[in-house]
């Protein structure tokens, strides 16, 4: 167990060395997630005062959209295409060959990816904080429960990537299908709109797809919008999508690899 | 009017002079220092329309970059280069018609497309007319044996068949001037063989070649001049054939005797010849000055004296020459 | 000696033009070599484009405008833009490459052969998401159109804004991955930067934004003509003056892509000496 655990974090350091190299990329998602950000905020300023919109004032849609873009940040900006790339390139044939399970070592590197997005977080969130001023969390648990759902993105973020790109496993390319992926996130989560302002069929469909975690749990925890009971019933359903996926990668991959072996790598 | 004249041609290389790692980049980004490297050191270099000439040097010697300046790829730092008269680099579209350029380390064919697909696309860029380009195919189907994978995605050929596909986007507007950087690169030698054939008969057609290559064999089997480089500068310019007449001045017999060979005791009893280990304790081989004696003499002084097991002669190669050349042994 | 120098063809507008033609033509053809990818990439293409309406409709459910724009307007804001953007991939997608291109010495064969450099490369490739951007990004114009009670009569004005914000886009991308003639990396980082942010910002009216802002997308990198003036002239919301600068600003994104092109050439250095 030790020595598992020894090498998922070798996979997980070499996978921040090596997208810390990339120092460029630090600006690029910077610029890209806070250009997002302040177009998001002169939009709902607009919207917003005149008074609250379903639910949201421009106190809280500050919160909100600084959350959105921490998620947005951690998500958008982690290596997906490494692992794409073997796929693609057929150089998974020879990851099976060794001694580690494929999707733990890719889980490993995916969450060192997502890890040397934190300082272009960091750095965009304390630029936020000073430019807007945003209210604090409801609480101090609100505070604790928005802190852990944003842990369980980690996990969530690597099912939905993963399991999107064994589809590589079917395509010649992964641009396409990194974009449908983007596209869901964005809408679905509630990142380009807070989910309230949906139909409520609309918001049924949302809430049925593991997308919401990515912004609208953490910020509905956050803000207070649901109480203590209902933020660990949210947490709940996103550790469970977290599990599920986990499980269902594992199927899909199974299935996949068949391929792989069928056409001799 | 020479087809291709180089005048002092140079090209220096700005390099970023940086520390490794974050503090040198930042370093780097104060105080902005670079190294001059120097490529190519003023050549000259006059080829006449048909001839074949081999431009060879070791790796870095500035191969490459001489072909990228005779083809208008890079701007020369200084001299001049003029191909049929005109300046490659500012006349890019006019030269261009009148040249063909192979790279064997990359391909020019479009990657997603069938080979036939690149092959058209070139026809019109060109604007070779439909009966040239009839011609052309068939010629080169005949010879190159293209017919088996032109429908072929250029992603799926292997390389030999990615070289031949490549060799026909370099001559499909039948250019006057053609420049092949390594044209045989990785191929098996039945290829290999297939290939210089085929450029054989380019020059016999008339075409006149520029060739570079690290395989000697395609030196000797299609060019008739020889420009040896090294260091950016020329170290031998000349015809292949003088080139081994001046500098191949000694043959070698290779002995294989029936017991340990000793060399000491060996130079002292032939002192005329040059005495060196072979392959085995019992192998040696014998190196003597052609001028002063006859093969005929030196084996029947051998075999009478030694009686060996087997003797073999060891073929006198431009690739002795050469390497000689480039450690500085000889000079022109 | 003197057939030797007799003049070949020239590359004059009208063999730019066929080769320019032929190269894009091939690469349409060659999307049945991979059927898989040409579905999944039309429909992501789609999908952004149906999700954006998707936006605009939950919006204005609770909002009657944003800065004095209305549903309709918004979506013919979007709709040009996705019409331009989609067009980049459909008619210049190649030049994404050009950063690879310049790192692995790729540029090399196509300096040696009698045709521009940037049409050989823009034709290296075809985004097929294109199809689905621009096929979504007509529907949601016209469809804007039709609902702000455009008529007919304007047609022409909406042409001219299409073809103009198709011109700037392609020469703005052109430009923005030239850099990585100077800034050498295989990322096209400010292609990408200019697109993401124009989707995010120009979808969306000027005046929700700071001056500086709106004098940046109106003069300095005139993204402002894409689809913000051509609509809000097409809208009420701007003289009709203003169109003007359409054509103008088409212009001037070509002749700078152009230049900026020709100069990146000029330092190119390949690879591997």
């Amino acid at each position: 167990m030790t020595h598992g655990f020894a090498v998922d974090r070798a996979f997980v350091t070499v996978s921040l060395k090596r997208r810390l190299a990339y120092k460029t990329q630090w600006i690029v998602a910077l610029v890209l997630g806070g250009g997002a950000m302040l177009v998001s905020m002169a939009l709902w300023r607009n919207l917003l005062s005149g008074g609250a919109l379903s639910g949201y004032d421009w106190d809280s849609m500050r919160a909100y959209i600084i959350i959105g873009f921490v998620t947005g940040t951690l998500v958008f900006g982690a290596a997906d295409w490494y692992i794409a790339d073997r796929i693609l390139d057929g150089h998974v044939a020879i990851d099976l060959t060794k001694p580690v399970d494929f999707q733990r070592a890719r889980a490993a590197e995916y969450v060192g990816s997502m890890i040397s997005t934190v300082p272009t977080v960091v750095v965009g969130v304390i630029g936020a904080w000073l430019l807007f001023d945003p209210p604090g969390p409801v609480s101090a648990t609100a505070g604790v429960l928005t802190v852990l759902s944003l842990l369980l993105v980690f996990p969530l973020a690597f099912g939905i990537t993963y399991l999107s790109i064994l589809v590589c496993f079917w395509t010649k390319r992964y641009l396409g299908i990194m974009w449908l992926r983007e596209a869901l996130l964005g809408f679905f989560s509630g990142m380009m709109i807070p989910l309230a302002f949906m139909p409520s069929w609309l918001q049924a469909v949302a809430w049925a797809l593991p997308f919401p975690h990515f912004t609208a749990t953490p910020a509905a925890i956050y803000l207070g919008h649901v109480d203590t009971a209902g933020a660990l019933g949210l947490l709940a359903a996103e550790a469970a999508w977290g599990v599920g996926m986990w499980i269902g990668a594992r199927l899909v991959f199974r299935h996949a690899v068949k391929k792989v072996t069928v056409h001799g790598g | 009017m020479p087809i291709l004249e180089a005048r002092s041609l140079t090209k220096t290389f700005r390099r970023p002079d940086k520390a490794s790692g974050f503090k040198g980049a930042l370093k780097h980004l104060a105080q902005r220092k670079y190294k001059n490297y120097t490529a190519v050191d003023g050549i000259d270099l006059t080829v006449e329309a048909g001839e074949s000439v081999a431009y060879v040097g070791p790796n870095g010697a500035g191969k490459s970059t001489t072909v990228k300046l005779l083809t208008g790829i890079l701007k020369p730092t200084e001299g001049t280069v003029r191909v049929m008269g005109r300046d490659p680099h500012t006349e890019r579209i006019a030269n261009a018609h009148d040249i063909g350029v192979l790279f064997g380390q990359r391909t020019q064919l479009w990657w997603d497309l069938p080979v036939e697909e690149s092959l058209k696309l070139l026809k019109h860029m060109y604007g070779v007319s439909d009966a040239d380009y009839k011609a052309r195919i068939a010629k080169f189907d005949e010879l190159l044996d293209l017919g088996e994978f032109m429908p072929a995605l250029a992603r799926t050929l292997s390389l030999g068949q990615r070289m031949r596909a490549d060799l026909a986007c370099a001559l499909i507007h039948d250019p006057k001037m053609v420049y092949l950087d390594e044209p045989t690169i990785g191929l098996d030698i039945s290829v290999k063989d297939r290939l210089r054939a085929f450029l054989r008969e380019l020059v016999d057609d008339g075409t006149t070649l520029l060739l570079t290559s690290h395989d000697l064999a395609d030196i000797e089997e299609v060019c008739e001049r020889i420009v040896v480089i090294d260091k950016g500068k020329v170290a031998y310019d000349g015809p292949i054939a003088q080139l081994k007449a001046h500098y191949i001045t000694t043959k070698a017999v290779n002995l294989h005797l029936e017991g340990p060979a000793d060399v000491p005791a060996l130079t002292e009893k032939f002192p005329d010849f040059a005495w060196a280990a072979g392959a085995s304790p019992s192998e040696v081989t014998v190196t003597y000055e052609s001028a002063r004696f006859s093969t005929a003499e030196v084996l029947g002084s051998l075999t009478a004296r030694l009686s060996p097991r087997d003797l073999s002669l060891s073929e006198p190669s431009i690739e002795d020459v050469i390497r000689r050349l480039y450690a500085g042994e000889l000079t022109q | 000696m003197a057939d030797l120098l007799a003049p070949r063809r020239p590359a004059g507008a009208r063999h730019v033009g066929a080769v320019y033609t032929r190269a894009i033509v091939a690469q349409i053809r060659s999307i049945t070599e991979y059927p898989a990818d040409f579905w999944v990439m039309a429909s992501a293409g789609v999908m952004w484009n149906v999700l954006q309406f998707a936006f605009l409709t939950v919006l204005f459910a609770t909002v009657p405008d944003v800065a004095g724009w209305r549903y309709h307007e918004m979506l013919m804001l979007s709709g040009l833009f996705t019409v331009a953007s989609g067009s980049t991939a459909l008619l210049c997608d190649g030049v994404w490459s050009t950063g690879q291109m310049v790192l692995k010495g790729e540029i090399d064969y196509r300096i040696t052969r009698p045709a521009p450099v940037v049409v050989q490369v823009a034709t290296t490739h075809i985004g097929m998401q294109g199809f689905g951007e621009v096929a979504f990004g007509l529907v949601m114009l016209a469809y804007g159109w039709i609902g702000a009670g455009l008529g007919l009569a304007p047609v022409p004005i909406g042409l001219l804004a299409i073809a103009c914000a198709v011109t700037i886009e392609c020469a703005l991308v052109t430009l923005f991955c030239a850099v990585n003639f100077w800034i050498k990396g295989p990322m096209s980082n400010f292609a990408f930067m200019l697109i993401d942010l124009q989707s995010n910002a120009m979808v969306l009216p000027l005046g929700l934004f700071p001056i500086g802002v709106r004098l940046l997308t109106m003069f300095v990198i005139p993204v402002a003509f894409v689809n913000f003036v051509p609509v809000a002239v097409l809208t009420g919301h701007l003289s009709a003056a203003w169109l003007v600068g359409t054509p103008l600003a088409a212009l001037a994104c070509v002749l700078a892509a152009l230049g900026v092109y020709r100069l990146g050439l000029r330092s190119y250095d390949s690879s591997g000496h």
